[in-house]
């Protein structure tokens, strides 16, 4: 399984919208096994979305993401957990933790929205003992 | 600013005087009673004031933002490559009405400009920056409902036939039923059937569009449906199919008219029993994606010629669209000409004012085999050569100027425009068969102000009137 984080500044990029480099997390029964680094397609949301999907991307841990968007990333079949912020290592290891709920990891003004979330269909997954 | 404060309490209400009243530094009351957002940060980035104005555009209370690092809290377009405020803490000066946008918590994307300005001590040591920032969304909403009226999505228009077409656009929109489009290459094909998508109850859900010309059949046939593992070689995943990725929403087949005859088949029983078998798979999945079909070709001809199917013409001619060409909405250029220029000055951050009128003849001129996609490049070519100012003759691709060669004398401008508009004159009439009241409608420009024109301009009137000799 294939997880993404934009990143900037080794932190999860502030807007998925407009961010450039992605870091690639590859995991195999709940331990990162391999991270990659890669500049991200500029220009149209439908580019970004295309490239995830081509890269095999399972799951999307990002910044701010604007409605659109996140609709036609999920539209390839790619979870989006959105508002997250955090060192980017720091944020794969809470991940896989079912520690990502955290205050502390959840952007300024997004406490609804991520209790919205686990709530809903985009309920944030456990990595280690859940898929792989 | 965009009101004066008195704190005699003249120009605020009285719930923020009754605020101020408990407030003993006046800065901060300031701050707290202007409708623009401030926020103020430490050299590490880290907000250290946070406005009321602030709370309420960002959505975000001041005691989540303090201390939290900006980008995270304000995370605007500009913070990862463009920010406003790195650039005046590294040089000093102060940055005005730059714009762009911020994502608030419910995935809003509010306009906004920004203004900076470096906060400095006593001692003249810098120890921060401010940014003010003024949400633009009420005037976006006025300015988009001014220019509505001949404006739909990214289409824009004022001739009659494009307003036929933005009269369909809302019904097109309401219901869910097929559309075709056709118009030749480069008429907004594309940006029509957005326009459709995002008027209609299924906006929120993906627009998918796919290119039939672009894909050889076996491609095409697996791009459209998917395929489950193991269908072929290579095949080592599930991939769902456009079909699947536009469900609930908008499926774009563009160029349907170069889709194969064994490809038809499969199109049309999809488009009537709305169910399709990815490649390898035994079992049927629903499809309940609204199609809207494009093409610029004559389907018609087409059917009669046997190279397209004719009930699946039929299935997709619901509601048909023309879209006519450029040449032929030539009103519209000055229209779209600053559209462009509006829309490349907010994505290039420049401020070109606009094109100089011996450039606007020259676009007049022009027949426009690649219609608005090849005003668009012509436009996005000038913003590359042109850095600010007004677009030039000489940013305009070489085939613009070459008609005009007394352009590059040092004529005036006056002489110059003549020259142009002759040229497209004699162009109008020779193309429309000297019919002058048809080379008047091409141009834009009315019967008697053609014949004006053509006796200022010494344009002899052809011997045969297109129109008599027709009848």
């Amino acid at each position: 399984m294939i997880v993404a984080m934009p990143v900037w500044n080794e932190r999860i990029a502030p807007l998925f919208d407009v961010c450039q480099k992605l870091r690639l997390a590859e995991i195999e029964k709940g331990f990162v096994v391999s991270v990659s680094e890669m500049d991200f397609c500029q220009g149209e949301p439908s580019g970004k979305a295309l490239q995830l999907e081509e890269l095999g991307v399972a799951v999307l841990i990002c910044g701010a993401i604007s409605r659109p968007v996140q609709s036609i990333v999920t539209a390839r079949n790619i979870q989006v957990i959105p508002f997250i912020s955090g060192v980017g290592t720091e944020v794969i290891e809470a991940w896989l933790n079912g520690s990502l709920d955290d205050p502390s990891f959840v952007m300024p003004g997004c406490c609804g929205r991520r209790k919205r979330c686990r709530s809903g269909k985009e309920t944030v997954p456990r990595g280690r003992g859940g898929k792989s | 600013m965009k009101r004066t404060l008195r704190v005699d309490g003249t120009s605020m209400n009285r719930k923020n005087k009754k605020r101020l009243d408990h407030l003993e530094n006046p800065t901060e009351a300031i701050l707290e009673s202007i409708s623009d957002g401030v926020f103020t940060v430490d050299l590490d980035w880290r907000i250290t004031s946070f406005n009321r104005a602030a709370e309420e555009i960002t959505g975000i209370g001041r005691e989540e933002a303090l201390g939290r690092t900006c980008s995270e809290v304000f995370r605007s377009s500009m913070c990862e490559v463009d920010c406003a405020l790195r650039q005046t803490l590294k040089t000093g000066k102060s940055i005005i009405n730059k714009s762009c946008f911020i994502v608030d918590a419910e995935g809003r994307r509010i306009p906004i400009s920004v203004s900076t300005a470096v906060l400095r001590d006593s001692n003249n040591r810098i120890v921060g920056g401010a940014e003010t920032f003024r949400d633009l969304s009420e005037i976006e909403e006025l300015r988009k409902e001014l220019e509505g009226r001949f404006q739909i999505g990214d289409l824009v228009s004022r001739s009659q036939s494009m307003q036929k077409v933005f009269e369909i656009i809302p019904a097109a929109a309401a219901s869910a039923t097929t559309v075709l489009l056709q118009g030749e290459t480069g008429t907004g094909k594309e940006l029509l059937a957005r326009a459709i998508h995002d008027l209609s109850p299924r906006k929120n859900q993906p627009f998918i569009a796919v290119n039939c010309g672009a894909f050889p059949d076996t491609l095409l046939e697996s791009e459209l449906f998917g395929y489950k593992a193991g269908a072929f070689t290579g095949a080592s995943r599930d991939k769902p199919g456009r079909f699947a990725l536009a469900r609930g929403g908008t499926l774009f087949l563009d160029e349907i008219g170069e889709v194969s005859s064994a490809l038809q088949v499969r199109l049309l029983r999809v488009l009537q029993e709305r169910v399709f078998e990815p490649l390898g798979s035994v079992r049927s999945e629903k499809s309940d994606a609204r199609i809207i079909a494009a093409t610029n070709r004559n389907l018609v001809s087409e059917v009669k010629k046997g190279n397209f199917r004719e009930d699946l013409f039929y299935r997709i001619n619901v509601i048909r669209i023309d879209l006519p060409p450029l040449k032929r909405r030539k009103e519209d250029i000055p229209l779209m000409v600053d559209h462009f220029v509006a829309r490349f000055n907010r994505i290039q951050q420049k401020r070109i004012s606009g094109v100089a009128p011996e450039v606007m003849a020259l676009l007049m001129a022009h027949d426009w085999p690649g219609n608005v996609r090849e005003l668009e490049n012509v436009i996005e070519r000038a913003f590359v050569l042109c850095s600010e100012g007004r677009i030039k003759p000489n940013h305009l691709p070489e085939e613009f100027t070459a008609r005009a060669p007394a352009l590059d004398c040092g004529e005036n401008i006056k002489s110059a425009r003549h020259l142009v508009e002759a040229q497209a004159i004699r162009d109008a009439l020779k193309r429309n068969g000297n019919n002058r009241l048809a080379a008047a409608r091409e141009l834009g420009i009315h019967k008697s102000t053609l014949f004006r024109k053509m006796k200022a301009l010494g344009i002899i009137p052809p011997d045969t009137d297109g129109r008599s000799s027709r009848t």
